[in-house]
């Protein structure tokens, strides 16, 4: 079930109202079954490899706590091979098997092994890595095994953030499902607004951006230059509204019932670094990797090239867990590569900037150095929005082709996107709203910009909103959220 | 937490309130605005004309059915009333909504295995996104509770303005600022509503020897039953039906299970009502045996349209 549709809405409406209506001891059976039914919208058949994996990490927990010693260790090797083994088998058995053919055939021998035609479960990785970390946690003995069974396949499968996360821990989840959320109107309210925010994002600005931006890249060939650049800003823009307006709607949905979810965005284009975009960006699985991955690697307490190894080496599995593909890896290797060497280059890059001048001058330093990042993080999405290879290689080659195409000269592919100069301009418009807004509600004296104001100004500023919404919205694709594939 | 649903409701309905004005707003403007370039709502456009003819049915009599050669050959007043990948639910609503304004003499019903089960042959055989603006009229409400899933009818019909947001695209908020649509005049009305179509899949199809895959086709019952509907209110409004079937490229018969059945069935039809029926598609007829004709297994590119609409025309020329 998409966030964005009116199946949603209903469900919503009927689930959240029979939450506190409901005696405390039957609200969980209620929320994992609405969580069921949620996910069941998809693809139904699915919900049985949700449910295998669930019963394995539900014992697994169990066993891990009362154990100890090798067969302790064993326990969670087994649990996360398991884990591991529905990720290689649904999302990566395909892609190694097709590499695997390649390599084959140019060994001048045929692969035998078969393909699988089979569908990737929606929210995969998702649902995976949060049992993932269920075990670990437990394991490492920060959190004590779940013993009731409904509420670990709630800590699971929690509708808001079944698909598309956060991934969260269960250190920060686990009890709020067993307690008893009587209904707040400060929590209802927040995350009413929260919805309608992540909303807007969604509909109005990254609906919008992605009909400029699938006309560029389903059609890279067609363009050089200018529409290259703007497309790929556009989808850096696109990227971001989709997903933290996921997040917004699932923090929101899951506040109204007083329930709270950990952040995952916090206005990553301001990064001042690379190293800080990753503070900023998918938060809940960039301190996974660095929880489950970096920091037992060695993290930075290890001789400097094992540092830059392991650091890239994260980046690199964070690019897999995006997808089966090249250009994920690509793209997860590229951020490894920009760590690695800003960490290089730091002692050069101070030293040029102190001595431009661009030190002293502390605005114009965090300008460029935002711009800078943006640069660097917008070139690495081309890899990652590029449907194949060849063509993020062609977008990469022609992106500083100015030379303009005179045989295929036409003003509204060129400058407009494909589209008419209404949709181009509105959607530039609410970017730069949504720039504002976010720099807004990011400054501390801004914390209740709107919640101390008058009645009146107040509601006019969420009719606004909503009518936007309704009025700007792009309904009609029906499109999924980006991060549903992952 | 009474407060909370008592505060929300009242933010719900004040937000109705610019919601159903600018609902009204829309069916109005689109009423009044409609695309000439795109084929129904040309159609809908057409106002105090009497025709001799009128054809309908889906691509197959929008793009193969040259209105201008037919009069040409007969001498009388025609329109393609037909529109692309249209079943006969679509097909009856336009051909109410057109009769409101303007007359018609003959109606000239293309009937096939695809239109007769136009769900499973036709990916949108209802264009529910085109008639939004006329939901309040009885008739248009009652197909559109016939072929739209009802919580998606239901929110349209009750909830102010949701109808124009599912297809925003389609009505666009700049389409209502800048005042219409870009296409202003349309070629649809130098051809009387057809748009012939080239190509030469069926060509590369016979070559290669690749065609479509077999098929069972069967009669959807609702699909029957508003080809009934047709044939009814033509009667009520003294309009005199012809039945036919276009040509369709012959080697495409062996890939259709139930074909034999299905025409039977049509032909049963026809008798009922006391219909002539056209039967063009057909190994005996010469056109579905040239694949030069066609541009793909079931459409006719230009060459074979004016070949058959011309033979179709000799026809017709003692029934029109």
């Amino acid at each position: 079930m998409l966030f964005n549709s009116i199946d949603f809405i209903l469900f919503f409406l009927v689930v959240t109202p029979l939450y506190f209506l409901l005696p405390f001891k039957f609200r969980w059976l209620m929320l994992l079954l609405a969580s069921c039914y949620f996910y069941m919208a998809f693809v139904p058949i699915y919900i049985l490899i949700l449910g295998a994996t669930i019963v394995i990490d539900y014992f697994a927990g169990i066993w891990i706590e009362r154990s100890s010693g090798r067969q302790r260790k064993l326990l969670l090797v087994l649990s996360l091979i398991s884990n591991i083994g529905v990720l290689a088998v649904f999302k990566y058995y395909n892609f190694l098997n097709e590499n695997f053919s390649l390599l084959t055939h140019s060994l001048g021998f045929q692969n035998p092994i078969p393909y699988l035609s089979i569908l990737l479960p929606i929210g995969l990785s998702f649902h995976t890595f949060q049992a993932m970390s269920y075990t670990i946690e437990v394991y490492r003995g920060n959190q004590k095994a779940e013993q009731h069974f409904g509420i670990y396949s709630l800590y699971v499968m929690f509708y808001p953030q079944l698909v598309a996360g956060p991934i969260e821990r269960p250190q920060n989840i686990l009890h709020q499902l067993k307690e008893e959320h009587k209904f707040n109107y400060t929590n209802a309210t927040q995350g009413l607004k929260l919805m309608a925010w992540g909303m807007f994002k969604k509909v109005v600005i990254a609906d919008r951006l992605a009909t400029m931006v699938n006309e560029v890249y389903d059609h890279s060939e067609l363009y050089t230059g200018i529409p290259l650049i703007i497309a790929t800003v556009f989808f850096a823009f696109q990227i971001y509204c989709d997903f933290s307006g996921y997040s917004d709607i699932a923090i929101g949905a899951a506040r109204v019932m007083g329930i709270n979810l950990m952040l995952n965005f916090n206005r990553p284009y301001s990064a001042l670094s690379i190293s800080e975009f990753w503070g900023k960006w998918h938060i809940s699985l960039s301190t996974w990797f660095r929880d489950y991955l970096y920091i037992p690697l060695g993290g930075n307490r290890v001789a400097v090239p094992r540092w830059y190894f392991n650091l890239f080496c994260v980046f690199l599995l964070s690019g897999l867990w995006h997808g089966a593909s090249w250009n994920y890896i690509i793209w997860g290797a590229l951020h490894g590569f920009y760590l690695v060497f800003a960490l290089l280059t730091q002692k050069y890059r101070d030293a040029i900037s102190k001595a431009v001048g661009l030190k002293q001058n502390a605005l114009l330093y965090s300008l460029v150095q935002r711009l800078i990042t943006f640069i660097l993080v917008a070139f690495a999405w081309i890899f990652f929005r590029a449907k194949t290879f060849a063509s993020a290689s062609y977008i990469v080659s022609h992106l500083l082709d100015f030379a303009p195409n005179f045989s295929n000269f036409d003003t509204v592919k060129l400058v407009y996107l494909g589209k008419d100069s209404g949709t181009f301009l509105t959607a530039l418009v609410f970017i730069a709203l949504l720039q504002w807004i976010e720099k807004k509600q990011a400054e501390p004296a801004n914390v209740n910009l709107f919640s101390n104001r008058s009645l009146p100004l107040r509601w006019t500023f969420y009719l606004l909103l909503m009518l936007s919404i309704c009025l700007f919205g792009v309904f009609h694709t029906n499109a999924e959220f980006i991060y549903f594939q992952f | 937490m009474k407060a909370f649903f008592y505060k929300l409701l009242v933010f719900f309905l004040v937000l109705m309130l610019p919601l159903y004005g600018l609902e009204k707003y829309y069916d109005y403007y689109f009423s009044k605005n409609l695309d000439s370039c795109n084929k129904p709502l040309w159609v809908l456009k057409q106002q105090q004309q009497h025709y001799d003819f009128a054809a309908i049915g889906s691509s197959r009599v929008f793009n193969m059915l040259d209105i201008v050669s037919i009069e040409k050959i007969t001498g009388k007043k025609g329109i393609n009333i037909a529109a692309s990948g249209s079943g006969y639910a679509e097909n009856y609503l336009l051909l109410k909504q057109f009769t409101k304004s303007n007359t018609i003499s003959t109606l000239l019903v293309q009937v096939d295995v695809y239109s007769l089960d136009a769900h499973n042959a036709f990916g949108y055989p209802f264009h529910d996104y085109l008639y939004l603006n006329k939901l309040n009229e009885t008739e248009v409400d009652s197909i559109y509770r016939d072929n739209v899933p009802a919580l998606r009818y239901y929110s349209w019909k009750f909830l102010p303005f949701t109808k124009y947001m599912e297809y925003s695209n389609f009505y666009s908020f700049y389409k209502v600022m800048r005042g219409g649509y870009e296409c202003s005049s349309s070629f649809l009305d130098t051809t009387k509503g057809t748009f012939l179509v080239d190509g030469s899949e069926a060509a590369t199809a016979e070559k290669s020897d690749k065609n479509q895959q077999f098929k069972y086709r069967y009669i959807d019952a609702k699909d029957m039953a508003y080809l009934e509907k047709i044939i009814s209110y033509c009667r009520s409004k003294n309009i005199r039906i012809l039945f036919y079937s276009a040509p369709e490229y012959a080697k495409s018969f062996a890939l259709q299970g139930n074909r034999d059945k299905l025409f039977k069935e049509i032909k049963q039809l026809a008798a009922k009502n006391s219909i002539t029926y056209y039967n063009f598609e057909t190994p005996s007829v010469k056109l579905c045996n040239d694949y030069t004709l066609f541009k793909d297994n079931t459409h006719l590119n230009i060459k074979g349209s004016l070949l058959f609409s011309k033979q179709f025309a000799d026809s017709l020329k003692q029934q029109l």
